[in-house]
Formats: structure tokens, C-alpha cells, sequence
């Protein structure tokens, strides 16, 4: 391998510093998106709770929109992350 | 298997990403913290922010401290641990740190659940509201408070009833409900503020944690979702990287290494 000159890289070329950019953003995206489907799994499973409990303690109306409220939750966190692998 | 596989490897980039993201952010904003103020108060916010390091870090070592005590049957213990969270000097004394708002509302909800499990539920409401106290918005925090505190007037209602205090447990069955119909709606702002916040139109940068998942509080919790990872709510950490100081070097040939341990020379 030659060495370098005075210890110095070269500049990246613009295409490099580009596709640099590029990963730079796209991990950003794939962490956050982690982090707001964790973030979302964990809410969901404390709605989960709640509804049972509420249900519990009243089998009515109120349960039966609770239930729907957590199916219509459990549905959205399925689509955006797949589910919270349980 | 190949997915948990993919999980875990982008779990591992997603906190390496984190680690690297918090330290230019430190660095970053040492720089502009250092453009507006004196050397004195540059040393100060040094000093607060190694104090809420600190801080997660020892809320970390007493969860983990709880869960060995939990796995082995004391729950006593358990509680004891916790309660060396909520009872230690808080960073910054006198102001409101979102970070250590959340660790203390999830160790009193953890703390709550535990008393509950023993069925003290005058000492798990007491918790609860405790907790609630640093839990004033609409986070994954207050929801789970509220749903810890549905489950303690459950609890209180069959108590009542148990005892023939027919009116008592009517009043506790119709908190539970309110409670718990409070929990399901937070927990329902919250899922839907997550995911609006990560979808790729939304405004922002995407109200990702990777910045912070690199702090020192575990429990799963403060990592992801916490009030400061949401667009527009994170708190500016400072920190100053301190310069390498020359070690002074003794004259003379370096002893042996078990004689640098002890202190002894040969």
C-alpha cells in the first residue's frame, strides 16, 4: 500500500460524501424507527392491561369500545412495525 | 430466526448509531454552550450534567438490583432497592429534568405493582400518586400510572366488597373505571404520536431515540418513548470533554506491575 502523503487523507470525492450523507440519514431513520415501534408496542401493552382490567370490573359498553379501541391500536402498530413480537 | 437475527443486529447499529449521535450532540453543544458563557458556568453545566448521568446510572444499578431481589422471592428487597432511586439527591436540585421525571414515575409505577403484588394497596396508591406527581403529561408514564392505579382500586373494590362496604366499593369500582379508561386513552395518543411522528411525511426528523438511547437508565423504557425523545422536546445535554492531562511520570525505571497494584517498588 502506498503511504500517504504528510499523513493526510485525500478528500472524498463528492459521490462518496454523498452516499456518506446517504447512510448517515437512513440509519438515523432505521433507529428512530426502532426506538417509536418500541416505544409504541410498550403503550399498547399497557392499553392492553387496562382494557383487561376495565373489562373486568364492567362488561358493557365501555368494554366493548375499549376492546375496539385496543383491536384498531393493535392493527396500527401492525402495520407500521409488524407487530410487537410477543 | 432470520428475522430475530436482523432484530438484534439492527438493535446493535441502532445503539452504536446512538452512542456516536450522543457524543457529537455533547460536543456540539459544549461548542455553543461555550460561545454564550463564561468559563464558570461552562464548568457548572459540566458538573450538572455529569450529575444526571449519575443519576440514570444508579437508577439503572438499583433496577437491576431489584430484579435479582425479585427473581429470588424478596420482594422487600426489591422495594427497598427502588426506593434508594427515588430517595437519592436529584441532579440539578430545583429543576424539573424531563429524564429524571420519567425514572421517577416509572420507579414509583414499578414500585406500586411490587406493594401491590403483596396486596398493601393503601402503600401502592400512595406510590401511584407519588408517581403521578412527575408524570403531569400525557406520556406512556402517566398512562402506566394510571393503569397501576386502576388495578390498585380493582383490588381496593374487592377488598370493600369483601368486607361489606357496599358504598365504599361502589365509589372505588367507579375510580377504577375512570382510571383505567384514562389509561387506554393516553396509551392511545401515545401509540398514535409515535407512529404519526415516525411516518416518513411527517414534519421533523422523525422524533427518533437514537440520540438518547445511549443513556444509562435500562429498563427498556427510557430508552424509546420517553417525553424528550418526541420532536421538539429534547433536553439540551452539556457536557465538557475534559482535556487529556499529562500523567506525571516517576524518575526512574516503572516497577513491576503487581508492585504499581499495591504500591509497593521492588
Amino acid at each position: 500500500m502506498a503511504p500517504s502523503t504528510a499523513g493526510q487523507r485525500p478528500a472524498p470525492t463528492p459521490e462518496i460524501a454523498g452516499a456518506r450523507g446517504e447512510l448517515d440519514r437512513a440509519e438515523r431513520q432505521l433507529s428512530s424507527s426502532l426506538g417509536d415501534c418500541a416505544a409504541a408496542c410498550r403503550a399498547l401493552a399497557s392499553m392492553e392491561r387496562a382494557a383487561d382490567h376495565l373489562c373486568a370490573l364492567d362488561a358493557g359498553a365501555e368494554c366493548s369500545r375499549a376492546r375496539e379501541r385496543v383491536e384498531a391500536a393493535r392493527e396500527r402498530v401492525r402495520t407500521s412495525c409488524g407487530g410487537c413480537g410477543r | 430466526m432470520k428475522a430475530r437475527l436482523s432484530r438484534l443486529s439492527i438493535g446493535s447499529i441502532s445503539v452504536i448509531a446512538g452512542v456516536f449521535a450522543l457524543s457529537g450532540a455533547l460536543v456540539l453543544s459544549q461548542c455553543e454552550h461555550h460561545a454564550t458563557t463564561g468559563p464558570d458556568q461552562y464548568e457548572d453545566a459540566a458538573v450538572v450534567d455529569t450529575q444526571l448521568l449519575a443519576f440514570l446510572s444508579l437508577a439503572r444499578a438499583h433496577h437491576h438490583e431489584a430484579n435479582l431481589k425479585e427473581q429470588a422471592g424478596d420482594v422487600s428487597g426489591a422495594i427497598d432497592a427502588l426506593e434508594q432511586i427515588v430517595s437519592a439527591p436529584k441532579p440539578h436540585a430545583g429543576t424539573t429534568i424531563p429524564e429524571v421525571e420519567e425514572v421517577l414515575a416509572d420507579t414509583y409505577a414499578r414500585i406500586a405493582e411490587l406493594r401491590l403484588s403483596r396486596g398493601d394497596t393503601d402503600g401502592a396508591k400512595q406510590d401511584v400518586e407519588s408517581g403521578l406527581v412527575h408524570a403531569t403529561e400525557p406520556t406512556y408514564f402517566r398512562g402506566h400510572l394510571l393503569e397501576v392505579y386502576g388495578i390498585i382500586e380493582e383490588q381496593r373494590t374487592a377488598k370493600l366488597t369483601d368486607a361489606g362496604s357496599t358504598d365504599e366499593a361502589a365509589k372505588a369500582r367507579a375510580h377504577a373505571l375512570s382510571l383505567l379508561k384514562q389509561a387506554v386513552d393516553i396509551q392511545e395518543k401515545v401509540i398514535g404520536h409515535v407512529l404519526d411522528a415516525s411516518s416518513p411525511t411527517s414534519a421533523g426528523d422523525g422524533g427518533g431515540a437514537s440520540r438518547w438511547d445511549s443513556l444509562p437508565y435500562e429498563r427498556g423504557r427510557c430508552w424509546f418513548g420517553c417525553s424528550w425523545a418526541r420532536a421538539g422536546a429534547r433536553p439540551k445535554l452539556r457536557a465538557r470533554p475534559r482535556p487529556a492531562r499529562a500523567r506525571p511520570q516517576p524518575a526512574g525505571p516503572r516497577p513491576p506491575r503487581a508492585a504499581r497494584i499495591t504500591g509497593t517498588r521492588t
